[in-house]
């Protein structure tokens, strides 16, 4: 089910890619990326974000992200602001991007309540045409995940106030492709 | 171009820097009893002698020629002249934190003090004086200062002090990330560990020389040795010389001893399952010598001449259904043999003096039997007295100093068909 949502989801985001590249032919406000990251622990992490978004200007562009992550063998829907800002003006440009949002528990029960993320990353964007880029970046997450104690390794709690708090401090390196 | 060309690579060596830092960290937070420490140096000058407090809880009852020692557990104790026994005069209270039990031989008073052991001069009674002390010798115990029984209490970490009283608040406890932790072994250090070295010792051969203390304890003397149960292992001090006392390493004990009693140079355990009998021929390194078993049961046990009487108690924290006196004869401590069981209500404490047997019968109250026949004793009731709810019993020259639930009570016992109410202390 949740492999469904992110498909109608990058189908969804496809569609905009397409009414975009109809409506602007050569200098497209509205662009797409799809990228896959690794962020290594004692568990590496894998991530797929899918980032919708619009340019402000030759620099600046904000979108809005969604994907899928797990984190210590819980799937996370990551849903979050993404804001970027190119260096240059040319096709190759290095770039500085931050995100923010809430990550929904996608696995686990209804004691795992998910919760914020934060990264920053620096990388590189290059396209090959005026439509299609590659785009690669290395950063830091933050993650603060909740998640309400009643049984714990096969035991039932004798007290029922215990939140089990993972704050993850990760390296993230991100590769994918970039629509506009 | 430059500049920005910079900025960007003096992010990326941050982030490379944070690298080796970055890791996940798991905690747990809840609400618990959040321990409050006192330092160690606080916690080692807090014996004094105080104005005279009221009894408040249940303690164990020590005798030392007129004086009357009752621990007011992880407090102090309090000392009482009973130099008649119709009118007690409590006249101080001598501040040991962590303390539940003493011994007393001569002047010197030994008593635990949660981690320690310390040696007080009470040659001058109403200005006792800390004159030695074996310092983190119960390296295990931890304090059980009264806390909210509807939450856990949080970690210990023994190094920041001593444990004297906790406040609920919320804490944070880190978890291993590395294998499946255990939640909640860090939130069980006040069970199973917990070591409770109270009251003092029912021999009295040596006159003047020490005290008489009831038959729950777990602090007992042979001659120069001191032997205190802290958990599974007994050890032993040496005080020939009070002013410094040396403690062995000890031995282990694989079962939960409840209590210890001393006779004939053995130290008799009185354990869940059974009663031991170790032999003290190296005082330094008792070794067991026999044991003798039964169910699962709590057992104080008191010994006269060749006999041993041990009380079988269950309910509550006691598992088992038995409740009897087992009389076992040591004749030959190397092999003792269970005569004969008599069926009680509720045994607890046990004390004899003579040919007079007290068992303290819990609801069904206190029991007088006629030891002269030992194997007989338990059928021979001189009198019930229902109205004496006692746990433990402590019985010399004639007067019964007795633990109630809500006090102590001394009786006189010449009239044996006639117990007499002399006085009572409240707690």
């Amino acid at each position: 089910m949740n492999y469904s949502l992110l498909l109608v989801s990058l189908i969804l985001s496809l569609n905009i890619f397409s009414q975009s590249d109809i409506e602007t032919s050569d200098e497209s406000k509205i662009y797409t990326s799809v990228t896959g990251g690794l962020m290594p622990a004692l568990h590496v992490s894998k991530s797929l974000h899918i980032i919708n978004g619009y340019k402000i200007n030759k620099h600046w562009q904000v979108g809005i992200g969604f994907g899928k992550e797990d984190v210590s063998n819980i799937e996370y829907l990551p849903m979050f602001l993404h804001g970027q800002y190119n260096l240059l003006k040319k096709s190759t440009t290095p770039f500085v991007a931050v995100l923010a949002g809430y990550e929904m528990p996608l696995s686990g029960n209804l004691n795992n309540k998910g919760g914020f993320t934060t990264g920053l990353q620096i990388g590189l964007n290059h396209f090959f045409s005026n439509h299609v880029g590659i785009t690669t970046s290395v950063g830091y997450r933050y993650a603060y995940f909740k998640k309400l104690l009643s049984i714990y390794g096969g035991w039932e709690l004798p007290y029922q106030n215990t939140v089990q708090i993972r704050e993850i401090n990760r390296f993230e390196f991100r590769f994918g492709l970039v629509f506009k | 171009m430059m500049m920005k060309i910079k900025g960007i690579g003096i992010l990326t060596l941050s982030i490379m820097l944070c690298l080796g830092s970055c890791k996940d960290k798991v905690y747990n937070k809840y609400l618990a009893n959040s321990p409050i420490y006192t330092s160690f140096e606080d916690f080692r000058k807090s014996i004094q002698m105080e104005s005279p407090h009221e009894l408040t809880v249940k303690g164990n009852i020590y005798l030392k020629d007129d004086y009357l020692f009752i621990t007011e557990p992880d407090k102090g104790v309090h000392i009482i002249d009973n130099s008649n026994p119709s009118a007690p005069n409590n006249i101080g209270f001598l501040k040991i934190t962590g303390n539940t039990g003493i011994v007393i031989k001569g002047n010197y008073l030994y008593a635990n003090a949660l981690i320690d052991l310390v040696v007080i001069d009470i040659s001058n009674i109403n200005a006792p004086k800390e004159v030695a002390r074996l310092k983190d010798i119960f390296p295990n115990t931890i304090p059980l200062p009264t806390y909210n029984t509807d939450y856990p209490i949080a970690k210990i970490d023994k190094m920041l002090g001593i444990v004297t009283s906790f406040e609920v608040k919320e804490v944070k406890q880190d978890v291993d990330d590395t294998y499946n932790n255990c939640y909640g072994c860090e939130l069980t250090t006040n069970t199973g560990v917990i070591a409770t070295a109270d009251g003092g010792n029912f021999t009295n051969n040596n006159g003047q020389q020490q005290g008489v203390s009831g038959s729950i304890t777990k602090m007992t003397l042979i001659d120069n040795y001191l032997y205190i149960m802290e958990n599974n292992k007994l050890i032993p001090i040496d005080i020939s010389n009070p002013f410094e006392p040396k403690n062995s390493e000890g031995v282990y004990i694989w079962r939960t001893v409840e209590t210890l009693f001393a006779a004939q140079n053995h130290i008799f355990m009185g354990t869940t399952n059974g009663m031991l009998i170790y032999e003290t021929s190296n005082p330094n390194s008792p070794t067991q010598k026999s044991v003798i078993n039964h169910v699962e049961a709590c057992d104080p046990v008191v010994v006269q001449g060749n006999y041993a009487y041990v009380t079988v108690r269950s309910g509550n924290t006691c598992a088992g259904t038995l409740n009897q006196l087992d009389v076992i004869d040591i004749t030959d401590l190397s092999s003792p043999i269970l005569k004969e069981s008599f069926q009680f209500i509720n045994p607890h404490g046990l004390g004899i003096d003579g040919t007079n047997l007290f068992i303290c019968d819990g609801s069904a109250g206190l029991k007088v039997l006629d030891a002269t026949n030992p194997l007989t004793s338990g059928n021979q009731l001189i009198k019930t007295f229902d109205n004496i709810q006692a746990t433990d019993i402590i019985p010399f020259n004639n007067i019964a100093i007795v633990i109630g639930d809500d006090g102590i009570y001394q009786y006189d016992y010449s009239d044996i068909q006639n117990l007499t109410l002399l006085s009572t202390i409240n707690f």
